[in-house]
C-alpha cells in the first residue's frame, strides 16, 4: 500500500523536483579544506613544497651537466673553481670530485622525497588496515595483532639494517625495506585505539543492525574516519623518514655513489665545511626547507580536521 | 489484538555481563545483571512502550531484542522461529525485517557520507541487484514521505539540524519496509516541538505499513502517547506491564505509582495539588542487586519477606504486576 | 524588590561563518525570594543569557546592554570584581555537577575551601558548617561523605552537593542551569522539591533555565519564553499555562504529550528552529507562525505589556488561541 501509492504519485515529481534545486552539501573534508586554505603557514609550506618537487622533477633538465658527470676542468682546484657561479654552469657549485652540485642536489631530492613518501604511503595503507581490523575485532585477533607490532617495533632497526646490508650487500632498496617495515607501526596503534573509540558510536551500532558486513563496515564506515587523523599523522612522519634515510646514507648504510641524496650530500659537505661551505649549505638548505614544510602542512592538517571545530 | 501476527517473543531473556578481568592480576569476574527475565511479545502494528530509569537496563534490552548484543539466557522468537539459533548469515539476511533508531540523532549517521548514502546503506546490503538510478528513487521517494526535502539529499548530517537528522535514522529504518523498528529513546535529544513532529511521523508511518514499534524511552507522558502496551523496568528486571490505560490510569505496582506521580506536568495548578510520592535513596548497584524484590530498597510499601521472595506475578495479559504486597 | 534587572541585553560571538546573534535585546528583572524560569529549546540563547551575566562566555562573545545587581553593572565589572560576586552573591549550578566538581579532591575538602576561602573561617568552623550544609540538602551520613571522591556519588548526590557548594555562602541568587536535565524523574522530583524548599529556608532567588515545560510548571513563580535570542513571553506562571498568549508558547505547550490524557495527534510547529546565524529582520518565530503576516517578516515585534501583568513581543497582541487541543476521538 505504501510504496504503490508513493510509486505512482510522487517518483516523477520527487525525481523532476530534486533535480532542479539540487543543493550541494559541504562534506567534512571540504570544509577542512576551506580552513586549511584559511591557515598561511600550510598555504605557503604547500606551495614551496610544490615549487620544490617541480625543481627536482625538472631542475636535472637546466643543468648543464648530468648529476654523476665529472667536470674535469674544475677537479683540479674544486675549492675555487668549483664556487657556485652562473658562468661556469655550476649554479651551486661542484663538490670534490668536480660533480654539478645543483644537478646532484636535484637528483638526491627526488630520492629523499620519494622515500619519505613511500615510508608514508605504506604507512598508512597497511597500518590503517591493521589498526582497524585489530581494534574493530578486538579480543584475541586484536592481542595478536598488537603483539605483533610490538615485537616489530623492539627489534633494533639500525641493527636490521646492518645485518641485510652483510647478507644481501649494500642496496637502495634495502632502505625501503627496512622503512616500510617499521614505518607502519606507530599508525597502526594510533589507528587502532581510534577504531576502538568508533566502534561503539551510534553509528558504528546502526550499520550493524541494518546486517551491514564486518568487512563493509571497517572499509566504509571506519576508514573514512580514521583517514583525517592518519593524514596528519602521516605528514608528521615524513620528515621522520627523510631524516632516516640520510642518517643512513651519513653513515654509509644507504645509497651509493654515483647515486645520491640530500643526507649523502650533507654528509660529504660537512666535511669540507670550512673550505667549500656551498657544499654543505644548499643539500641542507633543501632538506630543512622541506622538513619546514611538511611539518607546517602536518599542523595546518590538524587545525583543520581537529574535530573539536566541527 | 490477539489476531495480529505475533512477531517477537521473548522468553525470560537475560542478558548478564561479566565486568572485571579475570585474567592474570584481575579481580574475580563479576556479573552485571543488565536485563534479569524479561518476557514480552510484540504484535504487528501495535506499540509496545519500555519504560524505565537509566540504568534499568531498557537499552539493553532494545540490543538484546535485534542481537545486537547477544542474550546470555532465555529464548527469543521472531515469527515462531527460534532467533537466538540463526546463524550470522541467517540473521544479516534476516535483519531487514527489523530495523532500529537510535538515540542521539546526529551520532546515528557515518558524518562522511551523505544522507542520500546514508539512507541508502540498506539498499546497498540487502537489494544489491537494484541499480543505481533505482536506489536513488527509492532514496527521494522516502526522503519525502519523512518530510525531508530531496533535493537536500547531497548535504551531510553536520548541515542538519538534530530533528532532520532523525528523520534520516528513520527513512533508513524505513526504507527496507521492515515489520518491526526498535526505537530506542528516539525523541529524548530532541526540543519540544520537534519532539512532536518526529512522534506524529512515527504513528503515521506506522499505520501506512502496519508496522510494529518497541518504543524505548525514559518519558513517560510520550510513551503513554505513542504506545499500545507499556511495560515499566526496573533494574533489568519487569515490574508492571499492561495496555497504556491499564498502567498510567491504573499503576498498582509502587514503583510505577511513584514513577508516575513524580513526572512533572505542564499546569501549575495540577502539579501544585498532587501529592508526590518520592522515592528514597539511589538505584543499587545492577552487580550486586538486593535480594528477593530488587525494587525493596526503595520501595515505599516494602514489607518484611520482600527480602526473602522473589515478587509474586499477578494478573493477566492486559494487565499484570510483579510484588510482594500488592495483587492484581 | 528586584534583586537582578537585565537591559537590553546582547550576546553576539564571531566565528569564521559570520557573527552569531545568540542573545538580542533581552531584559528582565527578578526579585528577593522569587523562581523566574527561562524557558526555551536549544539555541534560543537561554543559556547564553546567563553565561554572559557570570562573565562564562567564550572568548569570540561579545556582550552589551547592562544587567544591574545590586546597583553595579555586572556587564562591566573586571574579572576580579566578578570573582566576588560570584563567590559570595551569586551561585550556579550546571547540568552535569561532573563538571563543576574537582574529581581529584575529596567533597569535604571542596566544600571547606569555600568557606575558609571567601569567609574567612577556620577549618574547624568550615567542616562544622559544610556538614550541616549537607544535612541540609538532604545528603544522608553527611559526616562520611565529606572523605568521598565526586564519582562515589551517584548523579543525584553529586547535583546535592553541588547545590550545597553554591549555598554555604548564603548567595542572593541562584543560577540553575537544566539542573535536573541529566537526572532521573524520580531524582529530579527530589531536587526540584529540595530548591523550592531551600528556597524558603534562605529567601533566595533562583532563576531556573529549563526546557521542560513541566519543571517550570512545578517549581517557577514566572516564566519567560525565549525563541532566537530573544523573549517571546514573560507572565506569571499561572496565567502563562492557563491562557498562553504568544503563538510560540501556545505551540511549545499543545506539542507535549499528556500524561493523563488521550491525544490522538500531538499539535506541532512546523519547520525547524531558526540559525543564530542569520538574524532575521522581523521576528524569528515568523517562518513557523502561523499568523504571520507581511509585518511580521518586515518589522521585530517589541515586547510590550500585555493583558496585565504579562509582556509579549508579538504584533499579533490579542487573545487568540491559534492551538485547539484536539480530542482522541
Amino acid at each position: 500500500m505504501f510504496s504503490a501509492k508513493l510509486n505512482e504519485k510522487n517518483l516523477a515529481t520527487a525525481v523532476s523536483q530534486s533535480l532542479e534545486d539540487e543543493v550541494q552539501g559541504r562534506s567534512l573534508w571540504q570544509a577542512a579544506w576551506l580552513r586549511f586554505k584559511k591557515n598561511r603557514a600550510a598555504m605557503t609550506s604547500v606551495y614551496v613544497l610544490g615549487f620544490i618537487v617541480l625543481c627536482l622533477v625538472f631542475g636535472p633538465m637546466l643543468s648543464q651537466f648530468g648529476h654523476d658527470e665529472i667536470d674535469w676542468a674544475v677537479l683540479m682546484d674544486p675549492y675555487e673553481l668549483g664556487r657556485p657561479s652562473i658562468a661556469s654552469g655550476h649554479y651551486f657549485g661542484t663538490d670534490d670530485l668536480g660533480q654539478d652540485l645543483f644537478a646532484r642536489t636535484m637528483v638526491g631530492g627526488r630520492l629523499s622525497i620519494l622515500v619519505g613518501f613511500m615510508g608514508a604511503v605504506v604507512a598508512v595503507i597497511i597500518g590503517c588496515l591493521w589498526g582497524s581490523i585489530s581494534g574493530f575485532v578486538g579480543g584475541t585477533l586484536d592481542n595478536v595483532m598488537m603483539r605483533i607490532v610490538e615485537v616489530l617495533d623492539s627489534i633494533p632497526f639500525m641493527f636490521m639494517v646492518i645485518l641485510f646490508v652483510t647478507l644481501f650487500g649494500n642496496n637502495i632498496y634495502l632502505i625501503f625495506i627496512v622503512i616500510g617495515m617499521v614505518s607502519w607501526l606507530g599508525i597502526a596503534r594510533v589507528v587502532r585505539g581510534v577504531t576502538f573509540s568508533l566502534k561503539n558510536r551510534e553509528f558504528i551500532e546502526a550499520a550493524h543492525s541494518i546486517g551491514v558486513s564486518h568487512w563493509k563496515i571497517v572499509l566504509r564506515h571506519i576508514i573514512p574516519n580514521v583517514l583525517g587523523i592518519v593524514m596528519v599523522y602521516a605528514s608528521l612522519m615524513v620528515p621522520g623518514f627523510i631524516m632516516f634515510e640520510s642518517f643512513l646514507s651519513f653513515l654509509g648504510l644507504g645509497v651509493q655513489p654515483p647515486d645520491t641524496s640530500w643526507g649523502v650530500l650533507i654528509s660529504s659537505g660537512a666535511k669540507t665545511l670550512d673550505v667549500a661551505i656551498w657544499q654543505l649549505a644548499f643539500p641542507s638548505l633543501f632538506l630543512v626547507t622541506t622538513l619546514f614544510c611538511f611539518n607546517f602542512i602536518g599542523d595546518g592538517l590538524r587545525d583543520a580536521l581537529d574535530p573539536k571545530d566541527r | 489484538m490477539n489476531s495480529a501476527k505475533l512477531l517477537l517473543k521473548a522468553r525470560d531473556l537475560k542478558v548478564h555481563f561479566p565486568v572485571g578481568n579475570s585474567w592474570l592480576f584481575g579481580q574475580p569476574k563479576q556479573l552485571v545483571k543488565a536485563v534479569d527475565g524479561i518476557d514480552l511479545e510484540v504484535y504487528q502494528g501495535e506499540t509496545l512502550g519500555v519504560v524505565g530509569e537509566s540504568g534499568c537496563g531498557k537499552s539493553t534490552l532494545a540490543r538484546a531484542l535485534l542481537r545486537l548484543i547477544e542474550p546470555t539466557g532465555g529464548t527469543l522468537q521472531w515469527c515462531g522461529e527460534d532467533m537466538l539459533a540463526f546463524s550470522r548469515k541467517q540473521l544479516i539476511a534476516q535483519r531487514r525485517n527489523f530495523q532500529m533508531i537510535f538515540q542521539d540523532p546526529a551520532a546515528c549517521l557515518n558524518p562522511r557520507m551523505t544522507v542520500a548514502e546514508c539512507i541508502a546503506e540498506p539498499l546497498y546490503t540487502h537489494e544489491a541487484q537494484l541499480s543505481r538510478k533505482e536506489i536513488e528513487a527509492q532514496v527521494i521517494q522516502m526522503m519525502n514521505r519523512v518530510g525531508l526535502s530531496a533535493s537536500h539529499r547531497n548535504r551531510y548530517p553536520h548541515e542538519f539540524s538534530g530533528g532532520q537528522c532523525q528523520r534520516v535514522g528513520i527513512a533508513r529504518a524505513l526504507i527496507l519496509k521492515p515489520q518491526l523498528i526498535i526505537c530506542d529513546e528516539p525523541v529524548s535529544a530532541l526540543d519540544v516541538s520537534i519532539q512532536a513532529q518526529v512522534i506524529n511521523l512515527l504513528k503515521d508511518v506506522q499505520r501506512e505499513m502496519n508496522l510494529a514499534l518497541v518504543m524505548i524511552a525514559h518519558d513517560l507522558s510520550v510513551v503513554r502517547h505513542i504506545s499500545d502496551r507499556v511495560m515499566v523496568m526496573y533494574l533489568g528486571k519487569q515490574m508492571e506491564s499492561g495496555t497504556y490505560q491499564a498502567v498510567f490510569d491504573q499503576a498498582t505496582h509502587p514503583y510505577t505509582k511513584a514513577l508516575l506521580s513524580a513526572v512533572p506536568i505542564a499546569d501549575p495548578v495540577a502539579s501544585r495539588n498532587r501529592k508526590v510520592q518520592l522515592l528514597l535513596g539511589d538505584l543499587p548497584s545492577p552487580m550486586n542487586p538486593p535480594s528477593g524484590c530488587v525494587f525493596r530498597t526503595r520501595c515505599p510499601e516494602v514489607s518484611e519477606h520482600c527480602a526473602n521472595i522473589d515478587p509474586q506475578f499477578s494478573g493477566d495479559i492486559s494487565h499484570q504486576i510483579f510484588c510482594n504486597n500488592v495483587q492484581l | 524588590m528586584s534583586i537582578l534587572t537585565l537591559n537590553n541585553m546582547n550576546v553576539r560571538f564571531k566565528t569564521d561563518d559570520g557573527l552569531v546573534h545568540a542573545v538580542s535585546d533581552l531584559s528582565y528583572s527578578i526579585n528577593a525570594g522569587e523562581t523566574l524560569g527561562i524557558v526555551g529549546e536549544s539555541g534560543s540563547g537561554k543559556s547564553q543569557s546567563v553565561f554572559a551575566l557570570m562573565g562564562l562566555i567564550a572568548d569570540n562573545g561579545v556582550i552589551s546592554g547592562e544587567a544591574i545587581f545590586q546597583g553595579q553593572n555586572l556587564l562591566t565589572m573586571t574579572n576580579r570584581q566578578l570573582n566576588t560576586v560570584r563567590a559570595s552573591k551569586i551561585g550556579m549550578i550546571f547540568q552535569d555537577p561532573m563538571n563543576s566538581l574537582n574529581p581529584f579532591l575529596k567533597i569535604g575538602i571542596q566544600l571547606t575551601e569555600v568557606l575558609q576561602k571567601h569567609k574567612g573561617l577556620s577549618k574547624k568552623e568550615a567542616t562544622i558548617q559544610s556538614i550541616a550544609m549537607l544535612d541540609a540538602v538532604r545528603i544522608p551520613s553527611a559526616v562520611q561523605r565529606m572523605k568521598q571522591y565526586p564519582h562515589e556519588l551517584s548523579g543525584g548526590m553529586r547535583q546535592r552537593v553541588m547545590i550545597a557548594m553554591t549555598l554555604l555562602c548564603k548567595p542572593q541568587l541562584l543560577i540553575a542551569d537544566e539542573p535536573t536535565t541529566a537526572l532521573d524523574v524520580t531524582v529530579q522530583a527530589q531536587i526540584l522539591m529540595l530548591l523550592k524548599e531551600l528556597q524558603q529556608e534562605f529567601n533566595t532567588a533562583i532563576l531556573l533555565i529549563t526546557h521542560d515545560m513541566g519543571v517550570v510548571a512545578q517549581v517557577c513563580d514566572r516564566v519567560l519564553v525565549m525563541y532566537g535570542g530573544r523573549k517571546m513571553e514573560e507572565a506569571n506562571v499561572l496565567d502563562l499555562f492557563a491562557q498562553p498568549a504568544h503563538p510560540y508558547t501556545q505551540g511549545l505547550l499543545s506539542a507535549i504529550p499528556s500524561i493523563t490524557n488521550d491525544v490522538d495527534k500531538l499539535l506541532t510547529i512546523p519547520g525547524n528552529p531558526p540559525s543564530a546565524l542569520f538574524a532575521p529582520r522581523g521576528c524569528p518565530f515568523e517562518p513557523r507562525c502561523q499568523i504571520a503576516d507581511q509585518s511580521c517578516a518586515e518589522q521585530m515585534p517589541t515586547a510590550a505589556p500585555f493583558a496585565g501583568n504579562r509582556t509579549i513581543a508579538c504584533h499579533h497582541n490579542e487573545f487568540v488561541n491559534f492551538h485547539p487541543q484536539e480530542a482522541k476521538a
